[in-house]
């Protein structure tokens, strides 16, 4: 099982490794320990490294550099991609610009969360030319640091670019030729299924590369875990030191990683990223930029699947409520079947779905909106970077001669699963023009749903926000001034 | 280094073969009597060699000042989180795996969680500490207005992004080098000697670096040390323990919560005449370092102001969670805030900008400059520093249209609040205030420091370096500063109370100088120069007409049998305090700051959004203003942190809920105020003698965070200027919300 690492011009074994094992525990194993473990949750980004993939557009092949939680992706995800860590950055002793940049701006202070920021800002050096505060924050919305404030690192975001050259400063732009054709030689897509032997136990990987082959490994197996990035699934191993005796990743399946968009529907396949879905999504529904933004960090968006978000089935996932708003439909694939329903019916209790044993999440259909509909979303949490909803909320409103004629609303985080409000929808049909909207909206609301008070935030809390969000929304639709605080800038 | 990810933490380290690893087993109630722990499972599982309980330790207790912490849970259980055996494996994770195999008995008794039931079930660690001048009592009585209210203080995880961390090797004849992510090196080795029932000599404690310690590193690393040695001893093989994030959340003591109940009386204008400030502190299940804290908080609630009738009362209570502990500001910040908040409530109340309130009650240079503990304030620059800052932010202007800004904006408010710093520098307990520091000159002219300070990212080995460099007259490069080790200066003090540069800078100025008159008296005789004098400058050593460069010169004394190396010592002169009456002259001196924030708060949701900060600081004359500026920027941001986004959570019977960085959230880039002015206030030094006129950095700044929670305070005001707001710490989105959203229902 073989990836690039770094700048080697050959490729690297994985050797002989239990299917559990992360990328991050695969590196410091082999002594590549400038990738650190910070949290083992991807919440801190101190193992962020860059995977490299080749992709196709227009029948041009480039390379695409992400930026990955290290802590959470399987080592064997790495199979035909090409992974760049902190020690790969510098050339024969000299300092990558980025490296240079956090020296000079004095963007480390204890050093422990430098990997990673330097790793996010490679990631962007690669990608940019010249950025913006936006994007700065975006690419390093999944990095903590608890020392310098932030304010040096930022700095050094804006100065890695400074330096100008005829000839790329860094090894791989300089290489990305070389580069693609090891890849182009590695990347065979074909069905890898191995097994580990463990003391007594054999573990088994399945990776299929068709969706055929995944129906039938899936089909064939009683203890099959679908793993797509793993960004909640692989928690149980790093913390509740669980060990899956089958992992089936869907990640090298081609037909889950296509996107479908024409006139009537948006067909997403389940296993597109986050980041790879951004574009058509947003320009569908342009609302969904600044929410996308706030969704996650940028390493779990590039990493994270929206059949992910879906099958996992957390009340506090962010996308299903915006699809359940959106009229989306899954289509759900089993052996040789298949069959589509809606989102909304897709949620039995918590954490618990229709989907059967050896079902698995082919797409995700959503229709077209047009010109009378808008889409308005909220997310309230914590922290505007990268946190977990308290509550997450989206109304689709349809509107005929410029007033709401209808409403679709959906919730995460006010009940065991993302669920819809039909009792709002058909009070907002009657009363959306009410001045006390908010406070009117709460009973309803109150009636309705019964959330819970936790960590994130007070079952009164999620009431009363909710409420005000629907006031919020409501002002939104009418062109008044409100804005959002997370995209807020005082110099724009 | 850092940047290239070859900056070696413990972690990374490659341990010597045969290595085993060790995790804990956590309790899941936060107060029991153990009926029995049942490990059969466990010992059965992948890859584990023994298992340890509190009954096979003979020396159980360990603790910073007093021994009271059992090194694993001994018949009870005493907090959510203790741990309750540790268990020996051949991997890190196979340990961590068997540990959740773990089972107890243990017969849940009622616990103690909140500071109101220690309070009212009298659970307390130590007696209540009291800072009392003139009559507060008859101030507030014969006062015309009076104020009283409760302030909730939040606590705060240190989020040190490196876990703890020990590894230790046994070498020979029951000796050990116990290699510890601490800033407390030489407690560690006491109390490893101490467990291991062998001279402190026996042991070598190593510490190269810390990934961030704030004061989570001062006394929390000794348990994870204590149990990696014992294994060690018993088995004669390495022993490594790195904590979880989780295990080290729940395990780990943190800043401590507070809940402040004051009583004011103030004149019409605003000055304050009389004031009483109870504040009780959550410490948690042992003593710590709880009662310095609150010791230390008590003598920032006077923080700027001259208060002639004050009473401050602090309350240790005891409490069944983890054992609370140092971090950066050390109660200071938690005493602070109670202050700055009475302020802007008199300011409120009276309908006038907080800043004049400030200014009318600040501290004066001749007159009114006694403290509530009967320190002179000697350094007395705020006055002077606030104006600077009011006028470089533009305050005023700011305040206007800040003003024009709420008029016509119905939802999105926006408040601004200055707030002023004075910290207080020096241990509180005398001793502490003591540094060693041993400096090698080798033949070739490159220089070796030791010292007692540990490096944990605050850039404090730089700074030494520097010092050293500087005696010397050459370049930094010449210079190298080895990972702290209790075999090469003893008996140091934990690298704490931002005292590392001034203590650890003397002490090894100190070391340069006798090395520099061994030379001296050499090389006058050698050179024969006669009584000219000798300079040590640019590489370059200039006696009288002759100049030689260092190497050459450190070669020819080390020819001529002078010794070039030295040990050096220092203690703080001046202080001194009486414990009992908590009278004295605790500090050296006052480190002083400034800040302006402003904030923006959108009234539908709760949420809000730092705009603007700037920041005037006082480091002295800095030693090294990247280094400085580093600490400012980076204590400001956390200590926004503690007084807005992050929140720790308990649930009723004691369990911490936020054990995690996907549920306590600390400062993310986007918190980064858009428009960040620090400076450094020019010109100016220590008007004591401390190295090269510095000032200390460290906590201070963090202070400065406290004009966040202020401004966020001032939006809510903004928002409706009827009424008292009551926010308390942390101002999380959803306290913003309710503050603002009383009669929604």
């Amino acid at each position: 099982m073989y990836f690039l690492l770094n700048q080697n011009s050959t490729p690297t074994d994985l050797g002989a490794i239990n299917p559990n094992t992360t990328v991050l525990e695969w590196l410091r194993d082999n002594q590549l320990v400038g990738t650190k473990e910070g949290c083992a949750s991807g919440d801190c980004g101190a193992c962020t490294a860059v995977i490299g993939e080749i992709v196709t557009n227009n029948k041009s092949s480039n390379i695409e550099y992400k930026s990955i939680n290290t802590c959470m992706a399987l080592a064997y995800g790495l199979v035909g991609k090409h992974l760049v860590t902190v020690e790969g950055l510098a050339e024969e002793g000299k300092l990558h610009p980025s490296q240079k940049a956090m020296v000079l701006e004095n963007g480390s202070q204890c050093g422990f969360c430098t990997p990673g920021f330097v790793m996010s800002l490679f990631a962007l050096y690669q990608n940019k030319n010249s950025v913006d505060l936006h994007q700065i924050n975006e690419a390093l919305s999944g990095n903590l640091c608890r020392c310098t404030g932030y304010k040096p690192i930022i700095a050094a975001a804006f100065s890695m670019f400074n330096e100008k050259s005829d000839e790329p400063l860094d090894y791989y732009k300089k290489n990305q030729k070389n580069i693609t054709k090891i890849l182009g030689e590695l990347n065979n897509p074909k069905h890898i299924s191995l097994s580990y032997k463990k003391s007594n136990k054999t573990i088994k990987y399945d990776a299929p590369s068709t969706i055929n082959e995944l129906s039938n490994v899936l089909i064939n197996s009683t203890s099959a875990n679908i793993i797509a990035a793993g960004t909640d699934l692989s928690l149980e191993i790093t913390q509740a030191m669980k060990e899956f005796s089958h992992i089936v990743s869907v990640n090298q399946v081609i037909e889950l990683k296509e996107i479908k968009d024409n006139a009537k529907e948006l067909e997403i396949g389940a296993a597109v990223s986050y980041e790879d879905a951004a574009s058509s999504l947003i320009s569908n529904w342009p609302d969904l930029g600044p929410f996308l933004q706030r969704f996650a960090s940028l390493p779990i968006k590039n990493w994270a699947t929206i059949g992910g978000n879906i099958a996992n089935a957390s009340p506090i996932g962010d996308m299903p409520p915006v699809l359940i708003a959106l009229d989306a439909k899954l289509k759900l694939r089993k052996g040789p079947v298949s069959r589509t329903i809606n989102l909304e019916d897709f949620f039995i209790t918590y954490k618990k779905t229709v989907i059967q044993q050896g079902e698995f999440i082919e797409s995700i259909i959503i229709p077209k909106p047009n010109e009378n509909q808008r889409l308005i979303t909220h997310k309230m949490s914590k922290r505007y970077e990268d946190d977990i909803s308290a509550v997450c909320m989206a109304i689709n409103i349809t509107s005929t001669n410029n007033k709401p004629e209808s409403f679709k609303i959906a919730f995460g985080g006010m009940s065991g699963i993302p669920q819809r409000s039909n009792r709002l929808e058909n009070f907002l049909v009657k009363n959306w023009q009410e001045d006390n909207i908010a406070a009117l909206s709460y009973k309803v609301l109150k009636e309705e749903f019964s959330p819970f008070t936790d960590v994130r935030a007070t079952s009164e809390y999620r009431l009363q926000v909710s409420a005000n969000l629907i006031k919020k929304t409501i002002l939104m639709y009418q062109d008044q001034p409100v804005e959002n605080l997370a995209e807020y800038s005082q110099s724009s | 280094m850092h940047v290239q990810g070859s900056a070696t933490y413990i972690d990374d380290m490659p341990v010597p073969k045969g290595t085993l690893h060790v995790a804990f087993a956590l309790s899941n109630v936060a107060r029991g009597k153990i009926n029995k722990i049942d490990i059969t499972d466990a010992l059965k599982a992948d890859g584990v060699h023994s298992i340890l309980l509190a009954k096979d330790i003979e020396n159980l207790y360990i603790g910073a000042i007093k021994h009271d912490e059992p090194i694993l849970a001994d018949k009870e259980v005493l907090f959510f989180g203790q741990a309750i055996a540790a268990v020996l494996a051949d991997s890190h994770e196979n340990a961590r795996t068997a540990a959740l195999l773990i089972t107890s008995n243990v017969t849940e008794l009622e616990a103690v969680v909140t500071i109101d039931q220690a309070m009212a079930k009298k659970s307390f660690l130590d007696e209540p500490l009291v800072v009392s001048i003139g009559d507060s009592n008859k101030a507030i009585d014969s006062s015309k207005n009076k104020l009283n209210g409760r302030l909730s203080i939040g606590g705060q995880e240190h989020y040190y992004l490196e876990g703890q961390v020990a590894l230790a090797i046994p070498t020979e004849d029951n000796e050990m080098v116990v290699h510890s992510s601490t800033q407390n090196p030489t407690e560690v080795q006491h109390l490893v000697a101490h467990v291991l029932d062998v001279p402190q000599n026996a042991i070598e404690v190593i510490t190269r670096r810390m990934g961030g310690g704030f004061g989570g590193k001062e006394t929390d690393s000794s348990q994870l040390a204590c149990v990696c040695a014992i294994f060690a001893k018993q088995i004669k093989l390495p022993i490594k323990a790195r904590l979880s994030r989780k295990d080290d959340m729940l395990l780990t003591g943190k800043r401590h919560d507070f809940k402040a109940d004051y009583k004011v009386g103030y004149s019409d204008d605003g000055k304050i005449l009389g004031i009483e400030i109870d504040l009780a502190a959550r410490c948690g299940y042992s003593l710590d370092l709880s009662k310095a804290i609150v010791s230390r908080a008590l003598f920032h609630a006077d923080n700027t102001y001259f208060l002639p009738n004050a009473t401050f009362r602090g309350f240790l209570c005891k409490t069944n969670t983890a054992s609370n502990t140092a971090f950066r500001g050390f109660g200071g910040p938690q005493g602070m805030l109670a202050i700055e908040n009475i302020i802007e409530e008199i300011a409120m109340n009276i309908g006038v900008d907080a800043l004049e309130i400030r200014k009318l009650n600040y501290y004066q240079k001749d007159t009114n400059n006694v403290t509530p503990y009967d320190q002179v304030v000697e350094d007395n620059i705020i006055n002077e520093l606030s104006s600077e800052l009011i006028e470089d932010s533009n305050y005023l202007v700011r305040r206007e249209s800040i003003e024009k800004f709420n008029k016509t904006s119905k939802y999105l408010k926006k408040g601004l609040a200055f707030s002023p710093v004075k910290f207080g520098i020096s241990f509180t307990t005398q001793l502490l205030n003591q540094a060693g520091a041993l400096v090698n000159v080798y033949k070739d002219g490159s220089i070796y420091i030791n010292h007692g300070g540990t490096e944990m990212g605050q850039g404090l080995f730089i700074k030494v370096a520097q010092v050293v460099a500087n005696e010397f007259g050459v370049n930094l490069e010449r210079v190298k500063v080895s990972a702290t080790s209790t075999a090469k200066v003893p008996n140091t003090s934990p690298t704490a109370a931002s005292s590392g540069s001034d203590l650890n800078g003397m002490a090894a100025r100190e070391a340069c100088l006798r090395i520099k008159r061994n030379l001296t008296t050499f090389a006058k005789d050698f050179y024969g120069e006669g009584n000219s004098d000798i300079e040590f400058k640019d590489s370059f050593v200039i006696i009288g007409k002759k100049k030689i460069a260092f190497d050459e010169f450190v070669s020819t004394a080390y020819l001529n049998r002078v010794e070039l190396f030295s040990n050096g010592f220092y203690k703080t002169p001046k202080i001194f305090f009486d414990a009992v009456k908590q009278k004295g002259h605790p500090f050296y001196y006052y480190s002083y700051g400034a800040c302006v924030s402003e904030v923006i708060v959108d009234c539908l949701t709760g949420e809000y959004k730092l705009l603007a900060v700037d920041i005037l600081h006082d480091v002295g004359a800095s030693l090294n203003p990247a280094i400085d500026m580093g600490q400012i920027v980076g204590g400001y941001i956390q200590g926004m942190g503690w007084l807005c986004s992050e929140e720790l959570k308990w649930n009723d019977s004691g369990a911490l809920l936020t054990m995690g960085a996907s549920t306590y959230k600390i400062p993310a880039i986007g918190d980064t105020p858009e428009h960040f002015e620090v400076k450094i206030k020019p010109n100016i030094s220590n008007h004591e003698n401390t190295i090269h006129k510095s000032k200390a950095v460290g906590e201070p700044p963090l202070m400065l965070a406290i004009s966040a929670w202020l401004a966020i305070k001032n939006a809510i005001y903004n928002a409706d200027n009827e009424m008292q707001t009551g926010l308390n710490a942390p101002a999380t989105f959803e306290q913003v919300f309710f503050n603002l959203n009383k009669s929604l229902k």
